[in-house]
Parts: C-alpha cells; sequence; structure tokens
C-alpha cells in the first residue's frame, strides 16, 4: 500500500472541510464548524496500473483557513506529496489568498517535492445562478498553467469532480514515484511507503 | 435550580469558601448524582466566581469598564464605495457566505478578505505582546458574522436576533482588548477562529438566567473578557503558544512523564507539530476533545482563576494524556503523523474509557501548587501514582514492539 500525505489550504470557508468530508464520508453538511488548528482523516483509493490493482492511502491534512502566520504554517504542510489549494470560485478574494498559499509553497517546499491541485470550489452554486461566479474558468485555469500547477472545479455539495480529483492526484503521485517505488520493489517485498519529502525553510519553528 | 442555588449559599459563606471546597474539593458536584449541574446552577456559579453578584442581584452587573459597542453602520458608506471603484464588478458581490437567515444582520458587508492583499497572509503581524491585531473593522465583523453562522453549540446560535448579540459582545471585547482609544473605524482588531466558540459556552450557561437580552450581554461580557485576558495572550498569540510550549508543556512534561515526554518529543521527529493538536486542546479549552460535561467542569476549576491558566492548561494536558498513557504508548511513532493523528481523534477515544475529570481537576491543582513551590519530586510521585491506578502499566517498550508486530501480521494479511 502506498501512503501520501496531503494537505488542504486556502481561505475560512471556502470549503475545505467540505471537500474532505466529501471524499471520505460522501456526506455534505451545509453548516460546518469551523477548523481550529487542523483535523486528520485518512482514506484509500485503487489506482490501475496496467491490470495492476495499486492501493494508495490519502492521509489528509485539513486546515483551518485563518491559520495563516509564517511560524506555524510549515507545521500542516511539512512532509505533505500533495496540496489541495482551495479557492471559493464565488468569492475573488478566495482566489488570492490561494495564489499565496501557492508561492508559499513553491518556496519552502519546492515544485519538485509536493503536487500542487488548485481547486475552485462551489461549482453548484455557479451552476444555479452564473452570475455568483467572480473567479473565470479561463482566468484560474491561466493561473494554474502558469505556475504548472493541476486544476479543477468542484462541488464539495453535489460531489461534483471531488472523487476525481483525489484519483488523478494518486495517478499523478504514483507516475512521479514510480521508478523509485518499482526499484524498491525489485529488493524489497515488504510495504512500500513514499519518502516524504521536507521543507527548505531552515528558519521556520519545524525545520 | 434556585433550590441548589439556596444550598450552595447556606453551606458557602463566602467566595472563597466556593472556590477551595464547592469546586476544588469537588463538594458542589455531589449535590446531584451525576455530577450535571443545571445551565442556570453554572451560569449562577461563574457569575459568583467572576461577578461577585449575590443571589439576589444577579440582574444587575454593574461593571463600568465593560462596555457593550453598538455595531456600526458601515454599510452605506461601503456600498457607495463599492459602487464608485468596482463598476461593474460589484454588481455580482452578492454571494455573502453568511447564510441567507442571517444576511439581515450583516451590514451588507460581503468580503472576508481585502479585493487586494497588501500583506503577505503568512507574514506575521504578531507582537511577542500578545498585541496583534491586523484586521480592520470591515474585515473583522464580517469574519465574526461567519464565524458566528457556523457556531454549532446551540441551536439557539442560528437566531438572528443571538446572533447580533453574540456579535455585539465580540466586537465590545476586542475594543476592549484593544484600549487604542482610537475612532472604531480606524482600529485595527485581533479576532482569531475560536474566540466565537469560547464566547458561545459563556453565552449558552447565562442567556437563561437574567432577565434581559441587556443583561445577559453584559454579564456574558464581563466574564468572557476576564477568561480571554488570560486566554488570548498565551494561546492565540502564536509567538506566545510557541513559547509556553517551550517553557511551560514541554518542561513541565518532562518532569512529571518522562515516558510521555519522550513519546511526544523524540528528538528523531518534528517535535513541534505537537503544536497541531495543541492549538485545538488550548484555544478551545478542551470542549472539542471531551464531553461537553466534561469541559464545563473543567472551565468551573479555571474560572476560579486560583492558578495562572498557563500553568493549570498544562497540567490538566498532561493529566489527560496520563489518563490514556498505555493507549498513547501503542502508537507506532516511526514519524509524528500518527501521534497527532489519535491526539486530534482525542474524544472518538476518550468515549471509550471514562475520565474521572474530577479527579483530573483535582489532581492538576495540586500538580500547580507543587510547580509553585518547584516541588517537582512530589509531582512525579503524583502523576506516576495516577497513572498506575489508571493503566495496565505494561512496559511501554513492550507494548510498542508488540504493537509493531501486530501491525505486520495486519500488513501480511491484507496482502
Amino acid at each position: 500500500m502506498l501512503q501520501f500525505k496531503l494537505v488542504l489550504l486556502g481561505d475560512s470557508s471556502v470549503g475545505k472541510s467540505s471537500i474532505v468530508n466529501r471524499f471520505v464520508k460522501d456526506s455534505f453538511e451545509d453548516l460546518r464548524e469551523s477548523t481550529i488548528g487542523a483535523a486528520f482523516l485518512s482514506q484509500t483509493i485503487k489506482l490501475n496500473d496496467n491490470g495492476k490493482e495499486v492501493i494508495v492511502k490519502f492521509e489528509i491534512w485539513d486546515t483551518a483557513g485563518q491559520e495563516r502566520y509564517k511560524s506555524l504554517a510549515p507545521m500542516y504542510y511539512r512532509n505533505a506529496n500533495a496540496a489541495l489549494v482551495v479557492y471559493d470560485i464565488t468569492e475573488l478574494d478566495s482566489l488570492n489568498k490561494a495564489k499565496t498559499w501557492v508561492e508559499e509553497l513553491k518556496n519552502k517546499v519546492g515544485d519538485d517535492n509536493i503536487v500542487i491541485y488548485l481547486v475552485g470550489n462551489k461549482l453548484d452554486v455557479c451552476e444555479k445562478d452564473s452570475s455568483k461566479r467572480l473567479v473565470s474558468l479561463e482566468g484560474a485555469k491561466e493561473y494554474a498553467k502558469e505556475q504548472g500547477l493541476l486544476f479543477i472545479e468542484t462541488s464539495a455539495k453535489t460531489g461534483a469532480n471531488i472523487k476525481e480529483t483525489f484519483q488523478e492526484i494518486g495517478e499523478k503521485l504514483y507516475d512521479i514515484k514510480k521508478t523509485e517505488v518499482n526499484t524498491d520493489l525489485d529488493g524489497n517485498t515488504g510495504e512500500i511507503e513514499i519518502s516524504k519529502p521536507s521543507t527548505n525553510d531552515t528558519t521556520s519553528c519545524c525545520s | 435550580m434556585a433550590e441548589l442555588v439556596q444550598r450552595i449559599i447556606k453551606k458557602y459563606s463566602t467566595r472563597e469558601q466556593l472556590i477551595a471546597n464547592g469546586v476544588w474539593k469537588n463538594e458542589l458536584y455531589t449535590f446531584s448524582n451525576d455530577q450535571i449541574l443545571s445551565r442556570k446552577a453554572r451560569g449562577w456559579l461563574w457569575k459568583s466566581l467572576l461577578l461577585h453578584v449575590d443571589e439576589g442581584d444577579y440582574n444587575d452587573v454593574r461593571h463600568e469598564d465593560y462596555e457593550l459597542i453598538a455595531i456600526p453602520d458601515i454599510s452605506a458608506e461601503k456600498t457607495a464605495t463599492d459602487d464608485a471603484t468596482v463598476g461593474s464588478v460589484s454588481q455580482h458581490r452578492g454571494t455573502s457566505r453568511v447564510p441567507t437567515g442571517l444576511k439581515k444582520i450583516t451590514n451588507g458587508i460581503k468580503k472576508l478578505t481585502p479585493r487586494e492583499v497588501h500583506t503577505h497572509p503568512l507574514h506575521s503581524a504578531e507582537d511577542p505582546n500578545g498585541n496583534d491585531g491586523d484586521m480592520s473593522l470591515e474585515d473583522t465583523l464580517e469574519i465574526i458574522d461567519l464565524d458566528l453562522s457556523r457556531l454549532l453549540l446551540d441551536e439557539i446560535f442560528q437566531k438572528s436576533e443571538v446572533h447580533s448579540q453574540m456579535k455585539q459582545i465580540m466586537l465590545s471585547y476586542l475594543v476592549l482588548s484593544n484600549r487604542s482609544g482610537l475612532p472604531l473605524t480606524e482600529q485595527r482588531f485581533s479576532y482569531k477562529q475560536g474566540y466565537h466558540e469560547i464566547l458561545g459556552v459563556i453565552y449558552l450557561q447565562l442567556h437563561s438566567l437574567v432577565s434581559s437580552h441587556a443583561n445577559t450581554s453584559k454579564a456574558t461580557l464581563v466574564i468572557y473578557s476576564k477568561l480571554m485576558n488570560q486566554l488570548a495572550p498565551t494561546f492565540y498569540n502564536e509567538t506566545n503558544l510557541l513559547n509556553w510550549e517551550k517553557n511551560y508543556f514541554i518542561p513541565i512534561l518532562q518532569v512529571v512523564s518522562p515516558s510521555l515526554y519522550t513519546i511526544f518529543y523524540n528528538k528523531r521527529l518534528n517535535a513541534h507539530s505537537n503544536l497541531i493538536w495543541l492549538i485545538r486542546w488550548t484555544r478551545l479549552l478542551f470542549i472539542r476533545e471531551l464531553s461537553m460535561n466534561d469541559s464545563l467542569i473543567l472551565w468551573d476549576h479555571i474560572l476560579t482563576f486560583n492558578y495562572q491558566l498557563k500553568i493549570l492548561m498544562t497540567c490538566i494536558i498532561i493529566m489527560l494524556l496520563t489518563n490514556v498513557h498505555d493507549e498513547i504508548s501503542m502508537i507506532d511513532s516511526h514519524d509524528n503523523d500518527d501521534l497527532i493523528e489519535f491526539m486530534l481523534h482525542f474524544k472518538d477515544d476518550y468515549a471509550k474509557k471514562k475520565i474521572d475529570i474530577l479527579s483530573i481537576c483535582k489532581i492538576s491543582g495540586t500538580l500547580c501548587e507543587l510547580w509553585s513551590y518547584k516541588n517537582l519530586n512530589g509531582m512525579k510521585s503524583i502523576v506516576t501514582d495516577f497513572m498506575k491506578a489508571n493503566n495496565k502499566s505494561i512496559d511501554p517498550n513492550r507494548q510498542r514492539i508488540e504493537n509493531k508486530l501486530r501491525q505486520r501480521v495486519a500488513r501480511s494479511l491484507n496482502k
């Protein structure tokens, strides 16, 4: 079984916890209490590698939107294999906040060590009323392309694209590490755990 | 409630007796068989402890320093500004994240963060003294609205009049704690998520006790301010939180339970990651970790302010950890993630193992006393005795090896 650490980052109330809850429990609540500090959940998915079934376990760290200070931020994304940077497509400012998280991750962790997925949530709101959309699909997609990020729009409420997002992350991480995994498999029949990157932030409290 | 209060008043002639015997010697909880005080009784208790109000006088809270601030109506000014500067975009800015039923009390404020981000959100604006206000009035009211709309402690918080009342109390506290003297619109505020839940717990105990909204608001504001004066600077300011862990939590844990210290602060691991769970434990004063009744008993003790909050919190956390020492010892700690996962799901495991919360409070108080006298051996001895009585006392190293073996077998079977 492969194990990946995944962290969710983004502004308050963009739907980070709802995305996790939809993925792990396949449920949705209109009102969710604020996350204080962080929450932890795990879920497994199956990948198909040329007929061979591969089980991937995600350790999901769901962070509080207001946790934004430099001294503690690295605690959350340290050793993460992937980050879902979430924004609310009905709130322009939440994309700005997402961009600063992307910048932070790129500076502190590095592109090579973490897969960053930009996720625009609350698609259901705009499907009902297109005037509610304040972040254009094209603009966000272009930004993601410029930055080399994976990108998708989701709805935690309807479940749209939620499973697909995690499936794609699992496949992407598996592809990236496949050579390393196969090499390891040749000489080792035990459980394989993907090696975890560390932050480059030597000044952080967590280094 | 009246009967219980009469019994308490008859038994304790002074506030000091109520604190020493009623709360810390746990006599109060023996008045009812199930140790549960009603909200009204607890509301009365907290008012007696913190407002020094006599039984017949608790509708009349006279604390001139605690002024309730009216929520300013900044919607008209804001709308004009939006129309002038945003142009066509403003037509679309109609999607407040506050639920529809509460929109009428949001003063028309729609954005959570500034349209243009002037400071990096990861840049620390904190100062070590706890004055870390960096949000405008508008942003502060927006996030308070948002958080209050997500306050699920009780259904009453979904009522718009309660929402308004809570918002007013919160803003009044923030202005009080600022003490800047600047006009309201020029002040910067340091509201943090979690403030609202602490306020919610206090409000719940008081709202049915007093006769009017104004009295509830005033009493809640005074009690909330007295609690937050200790809680916010220590646990909501990140610099101070790091210092608390370094100067209090780690040294005391190391002294009283070397085995727990070794598990949580294994040198191979990223020690500071313990703050991931400590943030929630400390900032919310255990309300997401324990049952509400157990949390409120802890709050009764905290609100006596017999001991410094940062020491008492340390001792309570250590006692809660000691109570599940065996379970913690069994966690495979090849990295800290499993341990943090356990701590973030403490409530699930705690539900399986009954906690004697009164003993934990009592012993935590004793540990605080001993710490003040630097009687470290005494502290260690008490914790060791408690651990032996509440755990199976199997060698933790042996448990860890057994656990690893179990996990290997499980993995083999899953292949």
